[in-house]
């Protein structure tokens, strides 16, 4: 029978694993980045460790004839350091593209500090920025419940996160209602020692149901079993499950999930893809927008030109967009973007004169690297939400309201409970209280930091 | 499955589980040292096995959970022990 490894570190495994996972019927691998069993020293081991995952390890699974699929974080075990965590963030925009990255994972918990829960928050960020999936890892033993309530907060208090966009892993007996119940998928992790056991993941879909539910091995460096997921497929059919019931949940189910992203079914239509040279002009760009874009997040600029018409052309050399007499031409490398493939493409925005053209283009006198961020980005995600997809850009584009209203920087504001400066989740929650909710100043303080609802304070 | 699949599938297996969970508590109290509080959980999880509430391995993963809510300040090891060191303390105010 068919299925799919959803969570396997391959990159610890041998190949005779991947001989065996082909063997019993494995159609695709999918590998969240994790810790290496040692804290790496610098933010280049990251870089290597990210080219393994997108480039190296998809050629050695696709010698098996496995399509091989890989999720970017820094792992919550290497969290107590920020600085470090900061400089790895800055470096998955630049991977974020290539084609069998599905997205931010395994971020979470390990022993539910202070600090991992920052970097958990700054992922999350980050996946809300660039509307990525997102794959959480989830604390050991005796950490797990509670460390699953606070990942479940934490992914909560951002308006941009869906739950059925994320999968929260490692789930027991004692935290799946909870991530079921607020509209998350879970997975159940099949481990010889730890975690959960064949028999006691089959309890738990009996008792729970098989909706937005998988099963994984977790492969990896330490005591596990690559075959987990066959395995325990073959104690479903001797409890007398249907075979139509097993597929979904070793298939079917895993496959929902990930064809949220749009890299999943494109590698896997063609698992060739993931073995070509991926680094591209494309990618550094995107890096270069998404790093500006943080830079200037605070900017005090406004900009309305909310819902205002004008034109897209393709002519075969780009995709132009035309408004006022002046044209944005996006590109991917030099060449034309169609409307199927607009979903990749690359603003050129490195040369000041194009920053110009697009303040020109959107009627506004001047403009900064800030605004045409937040054009491309805006753009960027339009032509990834699913209902866009596949379709001609004239039916969904529309100029957007930068969202560059003035800002109070959240950096100078204190908890007044706690008269401490706020913590990156009080920011988050008080700028969502001041922009998304319409509260007073005052007001988003207090909501921030816990002392007021969210019914009451509004302007 | 009926109640006769279930037990001719895993009682062999429950079975013998069980009698290598008392040999190992024989080992452990065999052995030469002082009380620790991953055996207080230990002790309190097995009788949930006795009782009569329905969900006995959540039940029993609660025992050994952190029971907190906060995040603590720093972490000072990456690893899990199994047991939440404030249990045992817990249990010890907990008795009369």
């Amino acid at each position: 029978m068919r299925y799919i490894e959803p969570h396997g570190h391959m990159v610890s495994r041998t190949t005779d694993d991947y001989t065996a996972m082909a063997a019993a019927g494995c159609a695709a691998v999918c590998e969240p980045a994790f810790w290496a069993g040692f804290d790496r020293r610098s933010v280049d081991g990251f870089y290597d460790y990210f080219c393994q995952l997108t480039e190296h390890e998809p050629k050695r699974a696709a010698k098996f004839g496995l399509p091989h699929y890989s999720w970017l974080c820094i792992n919550p075990k290497e969290a107590e350091d920020l600085k470090l965590a900061e400089e790895v963030l800055s470096l998955i925009p630049e991977f974020i593209d290539k084609p069998n990255v599905l997205g931010i994972g395994e971020i979470g918990l390990n022993k539910n500090s202070r600090n991992e829960l920052k970097v958990l928050e700054m992922h999350i960020d980050l996946a809300g920025d660039l509307d990525q999936l997102i794959l959480v890892h989830t604390p050991h033993l005796e950490d797990k419940r509670k460390g699953t309530r606070l990942i479940l907060d934490a992914l909560k208090n951002d308006p941009r996160i869906r739950p059925e966009r994320c999968v929260i892993d490692h789930v027991e007996e004692h935290t799946v209602k909870m991530v079921l119940d607020e509209g998350f998928w879970a997975g159940m992790t099949l481990y010889p020692e730890s975690k959960c056991s064949p028999s006691r993941a089959i309890d738990i879909l009996e008792i729970y149901g098989a909706e937005r539910i998988w099963m994984n091995s977790a492969c990896d460096w330490g005591v596990s079993v690559p075959l987990a997921v066959p395995h325990a497929m073959l104690e479903m059919r001797q409890r007398g499950h249907s075979a139509d019931w097993i597929d979904r949940v070793v298939f079917r189910n895993p496959k929902a999930f990930m064809e949220q992203s749009p890299h999943f079914p494109h590698t896997a239509a063609k698992p060739d893809a993931c073995m070509l040279p991926t680094t591209t002009h494309a990618h550094r760009k995107r890096k270069e927008i998404y790093m500006e874009k943080k830079t200037t997040k605070k900017t005090t600029e406004k900009s309305g030109n909310n819902g205002k018409e004008f034109d897209v052309v393709d002519d075969g050399n780009g995709t132009t967009v035309v408004r006022n007499g002046i044209a944005i031409t996006f590109s991917i490398e030099g060449k034309g973007v169609d409307s199927a493939g607009f979903e990749k493409f690359a603003v050129e925005l490195a040369d000041p004169a194009d920053i110009e053209k697009i303040g020109q283009w959107i009627g506004k006198e001047g403009a900064t690297q800030a605004v045409a961020t937040k054009l491309s980005m805006f753009f960027w995600h339009l032509a990834n939400r699913s209902e866009n997809r596949g379709k001609d850009p004239k039916s969904w584009m529309t100029i957007p309201d930068f969202g560059l209203k003035a800002k109070t920087k959240t950096t100078k504001l204190k908890n007044p409970k706690t008269n401490k400066n706020l913590t990156a989740r009080e920011k988050v929650r008080f700028e969502i209280a001041l922009e998304d909710m319409g509260m007073t100043q005052e007001n988003a303080l207090l909501y921030a930091c816990g002392m007021k609802n969210n019914q009451v304070g509004s302007k | 499955m009926t109640r006769q699949q279930v037990l001719d599938l895993y009682f062999l297996d429950a079975r013998h589980k069980l009698i290598d969970l008392a040999a190992f508590v024989d080992r452990v109290e065999r052995s030469e040292g002082k009380a620790d509080f991953r055996m207080e959980a230990f002790y309190q999880a097995a009788k949930v096995l006795a009782g009569n509430q329905t969900g006995k391995a959540a039940t029993a993963l609660n025992v050994f959970s952190d029971p907190t809510a906060e995040p603590i300040e720093a972490a000072t090891t990456k690893a899990a022990c199994g047991a939440w060191p404030g249990g045992a303390k817990t249990a010890e105010n907990s008795q009369p």
